[in-house]
């Protein structure tokens, strides 16, 4: 990745983690730990959350009603906490993703042009 | 469960304390659960503690998404209209005794508000809305006891009573209003 400043990579990042979140959860419930590897797995890298940041995150969509969550006990070790997105989670992620895609094809126009 | 967790999740619980006392818990025990799955994986706890984030940072996080609970929130009610009595113009001051300004209750009254910002920023919305009206609410109040009493200022001054009206109606509006800032995802990204 190119050296820019690190507020510019998270300034863009910011953008698109909620709609990651929601998409990676329409996969099926899943635990912070393993949104977190699964979300830095699946980008190559370039989503690797800080821990810390994730769960409140979480927490910040749950509280919008676009994620439901609940503790599942475990034979061993301690319980995990599961996230799944909801059906207003879902609907919003259908209209972000066109807007998404709307914004991406827009940029990449304009870089193009820049480009020539 | 190891030390340096058990001291971390305290640290995080204690910066937690202005939380509903229920959802403080869950999010201990969610902070837990990673901290120890981390360290079952044979990752060393100041390790996973270090790439969680600071207790500090991390329960900032979480105030921001869930505010203060009803406690809290109740006991800043209780101080805000505590405060409120004395931002009335008069309660100190018997009214042929007062000429111009009550600076006694303007220095409240800049405390009044201070305490819904403080409010409002740290605790959310809800915290600065609720102070804000209590403060309103109890300016009301306390004029209606002194109007009776026949010692407020403002009885015989039309546009003092604008002005109070008008100052008690910003109170809540306030508490609204500097709880209005961008959604932002964490910044430590």
């Amino acid at each position: 990745m190119p050296k820019v400043s690190i507020e510019w990579v998270a300034e863009l990042k910011r953008g698109s983690i909620q709609l990651c979140l929601l998409a990676l959860l329409t996969q099926g419930s899943k635990y912070g730990l393993q949104i977190i590897n699964e979300l830095s797995e699946m980008s190559g890298g370039f989503f690797d959350l800080k821990e810390g940041t994730l769960y409140p995150a979480l927490r910040r969509l749950e509280e919008r009603g676009y994620l439901k969550s609940e503790w599942v006990e475990r034979e061993s070790g301690i319980p995990r906490r599961y996230y799944r997105i909801t059906e207003k989670g879902k609907a919003v992620l259908t209209e972000a993703t066109v807007v998404w895609k709307e914004m991406v094809q827009s940029a990449e126009g304009i870089l193009r042009g820049v480009k020539k | 469960m190891n030390d340096e967790i058990s001291a971390y999740l305290s640290s995080l619980e204690r910066r937690l304390y202005w939380m509903d006392r229920k959802k403080r818990k869950d999010v201990v025990m969610e902070v837990n659960s990673h901290l120890s799955e981390r360290v079952s994986q044979g990752e060393s706890p100041k390790k996973a503690i270090e790439s969680f984030g600071s207790a500090r940072s991390v329960a900032s996080s979480y105030l921001r998404v869930y505010g203060f609970g009803i406690g809290f929130i109740s006991m800043l009610i209780v101080i805000g209209a505590a405060l409120a009595i004395f931002t009335v113009p008069g309660v100190f001051l018997q009214s042929s005794e007062f000429i111009g300004i009550d600076w006694i209750s303007l220095g409240f009254l800049a405390a009044a508000i201070a305490l819904i910002l403080i409010s409002s920023f740290n605790g959310g919305r809800r915290a600065g809305v609720a102070v804000g009206l209590s403060e309103c609410v109890m300016r009301f109040i306390v004029l209606g006891v002194l109007y009776a009493q026949g010692s407020i200022i403002v009885q015989d001054a039309t546009f003092g009573l604008i002005g109070f009206i008008a100052v008690s109606i910003i109170l809540p509006l306030i508490g609204y209003l500097s709880s209005v800032k961008p959604r932002k995802f964490e910044s430590e990204l």
